[in-house]
């Protein structure tokens, strides 16, 4: 198990290197003077100068790049342009609120495949699977910047039940937590039901069947349990999806996590806040994925000789 | 082996002719569906009652009448007519997407997958790079730095989506190198080129279809959810994604400006999910479950 | 052209092995481990005309010595000699002449034909790539040589039956008109009165076409009835080398015990066949010295220490045994 870690950290420092360079040369994709997109056409040129050289943008790339790596070993990401605070800690603070918002979306999107995969795959092609199915198709084809809108204009307008936006009690989590876990809950059922259909063939679960226990019982205790495994992997990958659609549902309830401040940022041109947001996410999505895997392997030692 | 009670490969010459028929329901009803949205955007100039870019400011975010039935947006334009031309620019780049990017995974996949070695590594390890930005992530950065514009968004969406063919078209060539018919046209003399894509190309295209259906849906939603953040079509354009992101700013008091984009992206996405779904139990029976279009 | 001629000799050598070594890299738990060498010290020749077998059980390297003589394989030590090419520095444009005169058939006839092709494209292209004409008149010759009616043209390889698709495969084979044949276990796939059918063509066609074969078996019977000599392989080894029509006198007990699996063997050899019971040792963990002396039930000391040799005798058959039995 160890070695199964160690070898996965090592197959990780390419990628994780390959992806700090890639976010460093994001700036440089930009068509033109990024200081001139910055500041505006007319700013002033000592301001322009300042800017240029507090971004390192008037030395060679080799040593941007070198400044880039070893101010992020520092855990320094550079200084936003607009609140010229250090741009770690602008991501550190929005954190709780972004990390508030994924559990409430993984919530929502395991409280809601568990019961209907399960309930799906107990009365294949009756009409409880047929609704649960054609339930799951459309939350993976409903766009989260429609349902956030929708939910507001429905629990929030009309019913008065829930607040509108923004972040504080628990009323304020349910909406958004809802429009990010849908998509997930959705493909998520029907990969539980599938990976339940195939637990309830195998052999040990007609011994426990033919032992006289219950239907519960053997769903409960025997198939589901197995059936989880390759669900975790797959919630693993899907946290890309939910990272990503966090993006927007914190813009659609203006939600003060990680994603709002990536769009101001993008909004402002702020392009220091912008990588460092970029490349917070994606090292979180790398570390979950590791995390998964590793989890995966626990549960299911083949995994590890292969 | 569960459910093998169907012959596992449909014979190609009948089963090309009786596809349609043999999608199944939810699947014909996507194909309906979709169709329906084509004919739309082809004839969108035609439908549309009025121009989508005409601009009636007294008569701005009208809800829905005889006139206009999905009501007028905040220039007053018709709504209706814009979601017809809106069709043409979803559906013209979801195709220019996932054509750019079938054609670059599609060559990668081959390449990497049939000569392997160190080339394959290398390009493996790059995949796995782009792989570690979630969703949009990257494709948002990348359009933040270009500049919106729909050009930037075709650019940052293919700059992404050829990976998932490459992966697809990948493994199956890896598996399809060491089949015998593969081996014996190695063994007839033929230059890889004309291996690859003589005997080799035609098996893998069934999944490519499956995924480019899905892919086709991922890139409309992708595309509309740039859009809906303002980095899509510059505002004005009849996209429906920026539709929504105009409609954002007014949605508690004309709601209908979002909704029917948002229904419209519903729609479309739900049926080439259906066509999508319905292409994979037909060419692959085994497999099943909803591809990644979140 | 380059070709290996023997100017007036025993005839000409159209293939040569020389030290012949075939490893693949493993992957263990921390990277690379050593390779596992799935052949070694292969050293053998193909005569013009001749037809050789290679046999022995399923799993002792004798599709991998196929693959390479076709260069389907490359060689990780010695020299592959087909047809005057190195065919482990082949250039690209070498692989047409290479190709018009060396072919192979494989074992699973399904699996070797295209299944989008039918059988028309499937002659046409092999004779087109050679720059032969492929006219139905010269394609309908080829499936009637190899027993097949006109109309197999116009079927798909899966409107066939076993054995038609087999033979499909041999006309495919021999639409270039090659000197040289391998054939890879081409009859363990089909039922036995189609591999009958099946190997009598093959003899037809080696005698009519002046070919020379070389058939992969783990099956005796099969060797028996069309090669005229016989490599007999263990553990990615060649340890015996004779003329198929001696086999009942082989050497080696490992030729022995192969022999003795067969219906017809002699009780005074019972003794051998108990010792053949024993699982095939992996090639990731070669036992010491003789690779068949776990099994073999004359093995000594000296089997455990040293790795005996191919060596040829007085008659020209070759054989690798310390204690070798009486023929």
């Amino acid at each position: 198990m160890v070695i199964f870690i160690l070898r996965r950290l090592g197959q990780l420092l390419p990628v994780l290197l390959g992806v700090v360079t890639l976010v460093f040369l994001l700036l440089h994709f930009i068509p033109g003077d990024p200081v001139d997109l910055m500041l505006g056409e007319q700013a002033m040129a000592t301001d322009r100068q300042a800017l240029r050289s507090a971004l390192g943008l008037d030395q060679p790339l080799w040593k941007q790049y070198g400044r880039y790596l070893s101010g992020l070993v520092r855990g320094d990401l550079g200084l936003s342009v607009h609140s010229q605070r250090s741009v770690s800690a602008e991501i550190w603070s929005r954190f709780p609120a972004s990390f508030e918002l994924m559990v409430g979306g993984l919530v929502v999107a395991l409280g809601l495949a568990l019961p209907l995969g399960t309930a799906a795959a107990l009365r294949p092609r009756s009409w409880i699977d047929g609704g649960a199915m054609a339930v799951s198709f459309l939350g993976v084809s409903i766009p989260n910047f429609w349902l956030g809108p929708l939910l507001i204009l429905a629990f929030a307008v009309h019913l008065d039940w829930l607040p509108v936006s923004g972040r504080g009690t628990w009323q304020h989590l349910v909406l958004p937590a809802i429009t990010l876990g849908t998509a997930m809950a959705a493909m998520l059922s029907r990969l539980v039901r599938a990976s339940l259909l195939d637990a309830l063939g195998d052999d040990y679960v007609r011994t426990a069947r033919a032992k006289g226990l219950t239907a519960s019982r053997v769903v409960l205790g025997h198939a589901l349990p197995n059936a989880l495994i390759p669900v975790v992997t797959v919630v693993g990958l899907q946290i890309g999806g939910l990272l990503s659609g966090a993006i927007i549902t914190e813009a659609v309830f203006a939600w003060p996590g990680i994603g709002s401040l990536l769009l101001d940022g993008i909004q402002s041109r702020d392009y220091p806040l912008v990588q460092g947001c970029v490349l917070v996410v994606a090292l979180i999505y790398v570390l979950v994925n590791l995390l998964t895997d590793i989890l995966y392997a626990w549960l299911d030692p083949r995994v590890r000789l292969a | 082996m569960k459910g093998s009670a169907i012959p596992t490969k449909p014979s190609p010459v009948g089963g090309r002719r009786r596809w349609l028929t043999a999608l199944g329901p939810a699947a014909r009803v996507g194909a309906l569906g979709l169709a329906l949205f084509v004919v739309a955007a082809l004839l969108a100039p035609w439908l549309a009652t009025s121009d989508p870019l005409e601009i009636r400011l007294e008569e701005q975010l009208r809800p829905p009448s005889v006139d206009h039935p999905l009501g007028q947006d905040g220039n007053g334009a018709d709504i209706l007519s814009r979601l017809l031309f809106g069709a043409r620019i979803s559906l013209s780049i979801g195709l220019t997407v996932v054509l750019i990017s079938a054609f670059i995974g599609i060559t990668v996949g081959l390449i990497s997958g049939y000569y392997g070695g160190p080339l394959d590594s290398l390009l493996m390890r790059f995949v796995d790079i782009l792989l570690a930005f979630p969703g949009l992530l990257l494709a948002i950065a990348l359009v933040a730095v270009l500049g919106p514009a729909l050009s930037n968004v075709v650019l940052a969406l293919a700059a992404l989506g050829w990976v998932g063919f490459a992966r697809l078209v990948r493994g199956q060539v890896m598996v399809l190198k060491e089949r015998p018919f593969v081996l014996a046209a190695q063994t007839s003399g033929a230059s890889d080129g004309r291996i690859l894509l003589l005997h080799v190309l035609p098996h893998v295209l069934s999944p490519v279809l499956v995924q480019a259906t899905f892919g086709i849906a991922g890139v409309v939603l992708a595309e509309s959810s740039l859009g809906f953040l303002g980095l899509g079509a510059p505002p004005g354009t009849p996209s429906w994604g920026a539709m929504l992101s105009e409609g954002r700013d007014v949605l508690f008091i004309a709601p209908h400006v979002s909704i029917f984009p948002g229904l419209a992206i519903l729609l479309l996405v739900l049926a080439l999910n259906f066509v999508g779904d319905g292409l994979r139990d037909h060419l692959d029976p085994r497999r099943q479950g909803l591809g990644g279009t979140s | 052209m380059p070709e290996v001629v023997d100017p007036r000799g025993d005839g000409t050598i159209l293939a040569r092995l020389r030290g012949v070594e075939m490893a693949f890299p493993t992957r263990g738990w921390l990277g690379a481990e050593p390779p596992v060498k799935i052949l070694q010290n292969i050293d053998l020749e193909i005569r013009a005309g001749e037809s050789l077998a290679l046999v022995g059980e399923s799993g002792g390297g004798k599709s991998t010595l196929a693959r390479l003589l076709v260069g389907l394989l490359k060689a990780t030590a010695g020299s592959v000699e087909v047809m005057g090419y190195d065919l482990s520095r082949l250039h690209r444009n070498q692989r047409l002449p290479l190709y018009r005169q060396l072919q192979m058939v494989f074992q699973d006839p399904s699996g070797s034909l295209d299944e989008r092709w039918r059988g028309r494209a499937l002659l046409s292209e092999m004779r087109r790539l050679h720059g032969l004409d492929a006219e139905d008149e010269t394609l309908i010759r080829l499936l009637t040589e190899v027993g097949l009616s006109a109309d197999t043209l116009e079927r798909f390889p899966h409107q066939l039956s076993g054995g038609q698709r087999q033979r499909l495969a041999l006309a495919r084979a021999l639409a270039v008109e090659p000197r040289l044949l391998i054939a890879d276990e081409p009859v363990s796939a089909l039922d036995l009165s189609t591999q009958a059918h099946i190997l009598r063509l093959l003899r037809q066609l080696q005698a009519h076409r002046n070919l020379t074969l070389v058939l992969v078996s783990h099956d005796l019977e099969t060797v028996a009835a069309c090669c005229d000599r016989v490599a007999v392989m263990y553990l990615g080894r060649i340890v015996e080398v004779l003329p198929a029509g001696h086999l009942r006198r082989a050497r080696h007990p490992y030729s022995r015990a192969l022999l003795d699996s067969l219906p017809s063997s002699r009780p005074s050899e019972r003794r051998l066949r108990q010792a053949i019971v024993g699982e095939a040792p992996s090639f990731r963990q070669p036992p010491p010295g003789c690779p068949f002396q776990p099994r073999c039930g004359v093995a000594e000391a000296r089997c455990r220490q040293q790795v005996p040799v191919l060596e040829a005798d007085a008659d020209g058959n070759r054989l690798a045994c310390h204690y070798p039995l009486s023929s």
